[in-house]
């Protein structure tokens, strides 16, 4: 399937800026949602500042961009955060920004898309989770949990969606040159470009999609860590 | 968007194009204003969708909202020899009611499944066109709700769904003895001589149509006339084969086989297996068909537009008769020269019927059928340049490739002003549109 029309909400940096350029090479009509356009460019695409966490835009704006592309082919939820947290750090303010923007905001956004899909029942939805979402581990407690709900909430998506010829693909990056990952050591991870390229050739199929056959490996094993194990372990 | 509606996806019977819009289903024509209010206050357009059986995209307007009229489905009692029925009531429910009654609908098309606003707002015709010319020469009552105005108008007749939603409508019945015709077939080996029966036949015929084997360079194919007969098959709701196809296979499965045998090679010998076929079975005995088996050929296998496997493009042309050979044998020509010839194709004869953007002319139509593939569309518009220069017309319930310059040459003088005035005064807003109306260049 090649996509002729497709919203990215936080396509104005990392994985998502990486999937608008190379939709928009492909010829296709994009929508951008995102809070700051200054990594954007000289891009052909529609611009839609708008922030996740006012949820209650979302219906007026979901129509107006699905107007103004005259339909929808592919959405993608690329929006979220990761603030730097440390060990002994227990901030609820900080915890809750995750959750407004990883949980709440999916939501809202992937509420409009499946409902559309769902009644025109052709479509593809792409929800960015995480490796991190895999497990509870003890650097990022409430990121992690909110990356394990984009898993489960997608998978009922799809059990939703499959059925009405609609696609549903939770994707787990590993850790990737982002933004977000600015304060760690960027030397070995994944190019966002490559990244993006990988999320892009998932388009049409159904289910759970690691991007590297390394992680799908270790996730598996990491998966399967017993809990004593977990808390002795530093990961 | 409000609760009553939802996204659905839709296509036209050729399945070639496609689009996505909100479907609302009114009850009444106080619902359907609200519908036009809706879109003027989303800046969006409205279209209307009957049983969606327009080979292009006439029902649809992409993003748009799109009517439904499925709720009028009242069918009322037959009263003069005629009958008030729903906008959302399909043919195959009127002739099934009607039937039993001793009635069968004046004009009804090739297939039955479509409903009775859209059989007027496209105003079909059928195999008896050469005699009754189209549908609305038998509709003598009208209730249309239009963004501009309500009330009782045959203006409505061949609109396109631009003036208004057809609630109701009065049609014209005719009385049957039996609901049997009395069908002859003759084995026609030249384009000439497909004309030459029809000719033959008209006076005493109540309906005509002609396959023709575009694959044959003369233009060979089979004749078949039919008149009522007084006795029969009983009067009855149950008149078509329901039996599996040659015993075996269920009906409506049996497009997966056609698709398997769709390609041109096959379908060059196919042709040809039924024009022999024909000919030998053809005799001079004529032979009885029910009504629904003999007028809704379309409807013999459900879903046979699904064996092409990238969609179905209908091109039908109508020719003024002292053209019709001429223009025909050309568009074959182009067909032959493009090296993608029509699989299937239908003449009717025709005589002139008034509407708003009038299609029908004294003369004949050829209906091609051609799955779609490249260079297609270019074929296409090179035979509407030989229908108009010939000068034909197009009917817009199976267009999918014409040119908005194409159609508007086509049309007889003044038909575009004439239209333009009309929609002025049900819908000066122009809040009905649909893909095909503003790819035409109509709103």
């Amino acid at each position: 399937m090649n996509p002729t029309r497709a919203i990215v909400i936080g396509g104005t940096s990392g994985i998502g800026l990486e999937i608008v350029r190379q939709l928009t090479d492909r010829g296709a009509k994009v929508a951008v949602v995102g809070r700051d356009f200054s990594e954007l460019g000289e891009f052909n695409v529609i611009q839609k500042l708008h922030d996740v966490k006012d949820t209650d835009a979302i219906p007026q704006v979901f129509l107006d961009l699905t107007d103004q592309l005259g339909g929808l082919d592919l959405f993608v939820y690329s929006a979220g955060v990761m603030p730097l947290m440390q060990p002994s750090e227990f901030d609820t303010p900080k915890d809750l920004e995750i959750i407004s923007v990883n949980v709440s905001g999916a939501v809202a956004w992937m509420n409009q898309a499946a409902s559309r899909f769902y009644g025109a029942q052709h479509g593809c939805l792409i929800a960015i989770g995480s490796v991190a979402g895999d497990r509870g581990r003890a650097g990022q407690p409430v990121y992690n949990a909110s990356k394990a709900f984009v898993h489960t909430y997608t998978e009922s998506l799809r059990n939703r969606l499959a059925r009405r010829g609609v696609s549903v693909i939770t994707v787990k990056p590993g850790p990737t040159r982002t933004r977000m990952t600015a304060y760690h050591d960027q030397s070995k991870m994944m190019d966002p470009a490559v990244a993006a390229s990988k999320v892009l050739r998932l388009i049409g199929r159904q289910g759970e999609f690691y991007l590297n056959p390394v992680h799908a490996l270790v996730g598996f094993v990491f998966r399967h860590i017993p809990g004593w194990l977990m808390r002795r372990i530093r990961i | 968007m409000p609760q009553q509606s939802q996204i659905e996806y839709f296509h036209g019977f050729g399945q070639s194009t496609g689009a996505d819009a909100y479907v609302f289903a009114p009850e009444t024509p106080e619902q359907i204003l609200e519908v036009f209010e809706l879109a003027r206050s989303l800046g969006k357009s409205v279209s209307f969708a009957g049983a969606r059986r327009s080979y292009g995209s006439p029902m649809m307007t992409s993003e748009g909202l799109v009517i439904s009229l499925r709720n009028f489905d009242t069918i009322g009692p037959i009263e003069d020899d005629s009958v008030l029925v729903g906008g959302g009531v399909t043919l195959s429910q009127l002739w099934q009611a009607v039937a039993p009654l001793g009635y069968w609908p004046n004009v009804v098309s090739g297939t039955s499944k479509i409903t009775v606003a859209g059989a007027i707002a496209m105003n079909i015709h059928g195999k008896n066109a050469f005699k009754l010319g189209n549908i609305g020469e038998h509709v003598s009552e009208i209730s249309l709700v239009s963004p501009a105005q309500q009330g009782r108008d045959l203006d409505a007749i061949g609109s396109m769904g631009l003036f208004g939603a057809i609630v109701s409508a009065r049609l014209d019945l005719q009385r049957i003895e039996s609901a049997s015709v009395s069908v002859t077939a003759r084995a026609p080996r030249t384009w000439g001589e497909h004309l030459q029966l029809f000719d033959e036949f008209a006076s005493q015929s109540d309906y005509m149509v002609s396959w023709v084997d575009l694959h044959h360079r003369a233009g060979r194919g089979l004749f078949h006339a039919a008149e009522y007969s007084n006795s029969g098959s009983p009067l009855t709701a149950r008149q078509s084969r329901e039996s599996p196809l040659f015993g075996v296979v269920p009906r409506d499965q049996a497009w997966l086989m056609l698709k398997a045998l769709n390609n041109p090679a096959l379908t060059k010998g196919l042709n040809a297996a039924k024009y022999l076929s024909g000919k030998i079975l053809a005799g001079n005995k004529a032979h009885a068909q029910t009504l629904a088996e003999f007028n809704f050929l379309l409807d013999a296998l459900p879903g046979w537009e699904r064996a092409y496997a990238n969609g179905l493009v209908q091109f039908q042309a109508f020719v003024p008769s002292e053209r019709a050979e001429s223009v025909f044998v050309e568009l074959q020509d182009l067909q032959f020269r493009h090296r993608i010839v029509s699989s299937l194709g239908v003449l009717k004869k025709h005589r002139a019927s008034p509407q708003v953007l009038p299609y029908a002319v004294y003369g004949y139509s050829l209906a091609l059928d051609f799955g779609k593939t490249r260079g297609l569309e270019l074929l296409c518009q090179e035979m509407a340049e030989a229908v108009i220069a010939g000068g034909g017309r197009f009917y817009l319930a199976k267009d999918s490739t014409l040119t908005a310059d194409q159609y508007q040459r086509s049309l007889p003088d003044g038909a575009f002003a004439e239209f333009r005035q009309l929609k002025q005064k049900y819908d000066p807003e122009n809040i009905l549109q649909s893909i095909q109306s503003r790819h035409l260049g109509l709103t």
